[in-house]
């Protein structure tokens, strides 16, 4: 007989429908058997679910078997999600415990350190304010407008027996103009979208900045504002715009990792020299800067220049001798100067044997 | 393995006050943070905070005579730090925290509680003038800025005797230059309306089918990209809005987590594409979002339409058995936040391992 079919179970599937029958499970499947063979990321879900509800029976193990096997399928399904209670600081270990503390003091003392500098700094710049944008014009918007437009279409509707009505009816005109209609529409909508990309590109950001009436503090940390939405474009894959933010980062402050991520930002948009300018801006201040050499001997290669391009992975090899990207760029370059080479001196017999 | 890559929060100070907590911002560049709420008599207090050595040292006490509902650093620069507040009474009000006692700027902003502020291009330049941004109770959404007095400089209302619905949150976005701005609030019915502020245009709508908790852009100052809605009902949905289709609007995805009202999201400073969501139940989730691998597709007239990518969640605490109500990244140290709940308690948590992310 099937099992927890009992007498309350039945009367709460009169009032609403048991999980099994929800999901058209067989009770068969609730076993060991067909979990363990079970693929389907779906059904291990609703199994879970009906022998975590009780309501066939309560089986810890088999419960337990499901949740793993359903971690095996889907790791990342919804009904595995934890809450676990928050993590005290008690309850970490020493060496963690005093590592988290000594990071948050450190940080600590540098913000009570960067807000004086603030205050000083604020006696010292002049009173003149800031050059802002001007006042916006006091403007209203009703939010309630009715935007659903009026139907033109559905007043000429013809009505069943109105015969006369009919028979001037031409079918083919007027599927003519639904045609049209829609392709009125589909030009208005491609319109749409292109006048959104003309005003996205129009209005480019231009930030003139001028550095004497901001203060050292406020700089630098407008900078890092403007690196990190720069890595943050940077890793959505929106080079242009990362272009900018770190153009504008690098003209608020100098920081050679800046450079670097402008360097590589260059590189995905294939502009070479830049790239090589800013890596050499970076070696200017750090010559062992690892990134900048890589980044430089990349932009070589893609211009040929495959000479400069094995010195710096060579200097690269000299301070890092295991750099895996520099050692497999290596082989590269010298496995295509062989073919070349080795293409030439066949050439050379070649003609030797002409004459 | 899975537990070392895997970010952990972990609880660093608590400390219990003897009132209602209703928001908590850090004061950028600093280790203090502000809280504000209402005593029980029904008064309104500010509170400020230092972080020190795994304590918290409380700085100073300010009592207002109405309870403050929000407040915001966003719109004041690095060098004045003025914190702008919402209050019961529907009054905006900025305080330079050095000297509280009486407003900067003070303005009757709305008839009923501003229960959302935001503000913009505060500590930045080129992205336009700082303004402030106010939903309220009454159904309007006001903008501000500082150097008008007492008028807002754009309204959003409802149209006399028309239905006005309960403004929930507000948010500004899009404010990558000079001129370009967004203006977005979510209602108690499930209205999200999007505004845009240079040409005064309804930019974008939809209805959520559910009260709309909380609304936020993953940054303010890019050009818009994501927005993340949170509702009554446990529901979160996240719009991509980099390509937006004349019929079907943006693309997005829902994730369902709390099982219960989600509260707020926020994003981290540091990295937009992670999120913290806080919930009716006392928990907190961490979410990471994931591009598609092409974030639009274009059909066969050219018309483009927005893909959406994944949202993965990273770590899910509770916190508290109380709704968590406010919750604020330090824009100074990632993985810093403060929070607070309703069991009148503050908590400042650490996240680890979000750079690894």
């Amino acid at each position: 007989m099937q099992k927890g079919e009992g007498y309350n179970n039945i009367r709460i599937s009169k009032e609403r429908q048991s999980l099994l029958k929800k999901y058209d499970i067989p009770i068969e499947f609730l076993s060991y058997e067909h979990i363990g063979k079970c693929k389907k990321p779906k059904e291990l879900e609703r199994i879970v679910r009906i022998l975590r509800s009780g309501e066939e029976g309560v089986y810890p193990h088999l419960t337990s078997f499901a949740e793993e096997r359903l971690t095996l399928v889907k790791p990342d399904s919804q009904i595995l999600r934890v809450v676990k209670p928050i993590v005290s600081k008690s309850l970490l270990d020493p060496q963690e415990r005093k590592e988290l503390e000594t990071d948050v003091d450190d940080w600590m003392q540098e913000m009570r350190l960067r807000e004086r500098d603030l205050v000083d700094e604020r006696m010292s710049v002049s009173e003149q304010p800031l050059p802002q944008p001007s006042i916006r014009t006091t403007i209203q918007s009703i939010l309630n407008k009715s935007t659903a437009k009026m139907n033109s279409k559905t007043g000429k509707r013809i009505s069943a027996c109105d015969y006369i009505g009919w028979s001037k009816y031409d079918a083919d005109t007027e599927l003519n103009r639904m045609d049209l209609i829609e392709e009125q529409e589909k030009i208005a909508a491609k319109r749409f979208q292109e006048q959104q990309k003309v005003n996205r590109l129009k209005s480019r950001k231009e930030t003139i900045i001028e550095k004497s009436l901001l203060t050292g503090t406020e700089l630098s940390v407008m900078a890092m504002q403007e690196r990190e939405k720069g890595n943050e474009a940077f890793r959505a894959k929106d080079y242009e715009e990362a272009l900018q933010l770190y153009n504008t980062s690098i003209a608020m402050s100098c920081d050679i990792n800046v450079y670097n991520n402008r360097a590589m930002t260059h590189i995905k948009l294939k502009n070479y020299e830049k790239a090589i300018d800013d890596c050499n801006s970076v070696l200017a201040t750090d010559c062992m800067n690892l990134k900048a050499l890589l980044r430089r001997g990349h932009a070589y290669e893609h211009l040929r220049k495959n000479t400069k391009a094995l010195n710096d992975y060579d200097t690269v090899l000299r301070i890092d001798p295991m750099n895996q990207i520099a050692l497999s760029a290596i082989n590269k370059l010298r496995a295509s100067d062989k073919l070349k080479t080795t293409r030439l001196i066949i050439e050379e017999i070649h003609e030797d044997e002409n004459q | 393995m899975d537990k070392l890559s895997k970010p952990q929060i972990i609880s660093h100070i608590e400390k219990s006050v003897d009132y209602t907590i209703f928001d908590a911002k850090w004061i950028p560049c600093s280790a203090k943070f502000v809280i504000m709420g209402t005593r029980p008599r029904g008064t309104g207090i500010i509170q400020i905070y230092e972080v020190s050595s795994g304590n918290l040292s409380l700085i100073k006490t300010i009592d207002k005579p109405n309870p403050i509902k929000c407040g915001t650093f966003k719109a004041s620069s690095l060098r004045t730090r003025y914190l702008a507040t919402g209050d019961f009474k529907g009054k905006l009000q900025l305080y330079d925290l050095e000297k509280p006692s009486e407003p900067v700027y003070s303005a009757n902003a709305h008839g009923e509680i501003i229960n959302a502020i935001d503000g913009v291009a505060g500590d930045s330049i080129g992205c336009g003038a700082p303004e402030i941004l106010t939903g309220s109770r009454e159904g309007s959404v006001k903008v501000w800025d500082i150097r008008q007095k007492d008028q807002p400089v754009a309204t959003m209302e409802p149209v006399v005797g028309g239905s006005r619905r309960d403004c929930w949150t507000v948010a500004f976005g899009n404010s990558y230059n000079c001129e370009e701005r967004c203006v977005t609030a979510g209602f108690d019915n499930g209205d999200i309306k999007m505004f845009d502020l240079r040409m005064m245009t309804l930019k974008w709508e939809t209805n959520l089918k559910n009260g709309v908790c909380c609304i936020e852009f993953d940054r303010r100052d890019v050009a818009m990209n994501k927005l993340v809605a949170t509702t009554l009902e446990s529901k979160l949905f996240l719009f991509d809005l980099r390509t937006q289709h004349p019929t079907k609007g943006f693309a997005y995805l829902t994730e369902k987590a709390h099982s219960s009202t989600i509260w707020l999201v926020r994003h981290l400073p540091q990295n937009r594409e992670i999120c913290a969501t806080a919930g009716g139940n006392g928990s907190i989730s961490l979410w990471k979002y994931e591009y598609p691998e092409k974030r639009y597709i274009e059909d066969a007239e050219g018309i483009q339409e927005g893909v959406i990518g994944s949202l993965k969640l990273l770590q899910q605490s509770t916190m508290s058995s109380q709704p968590v109500n406010s919750l604020d990244w330090s824009p100074d140290k990632l993985g810093l936040a403060v929070c607070t709940s309703f069991d009148q308690c503050v908590r400042v948590i650490i996240t680890t391992k979000l750079n690894l992310q």
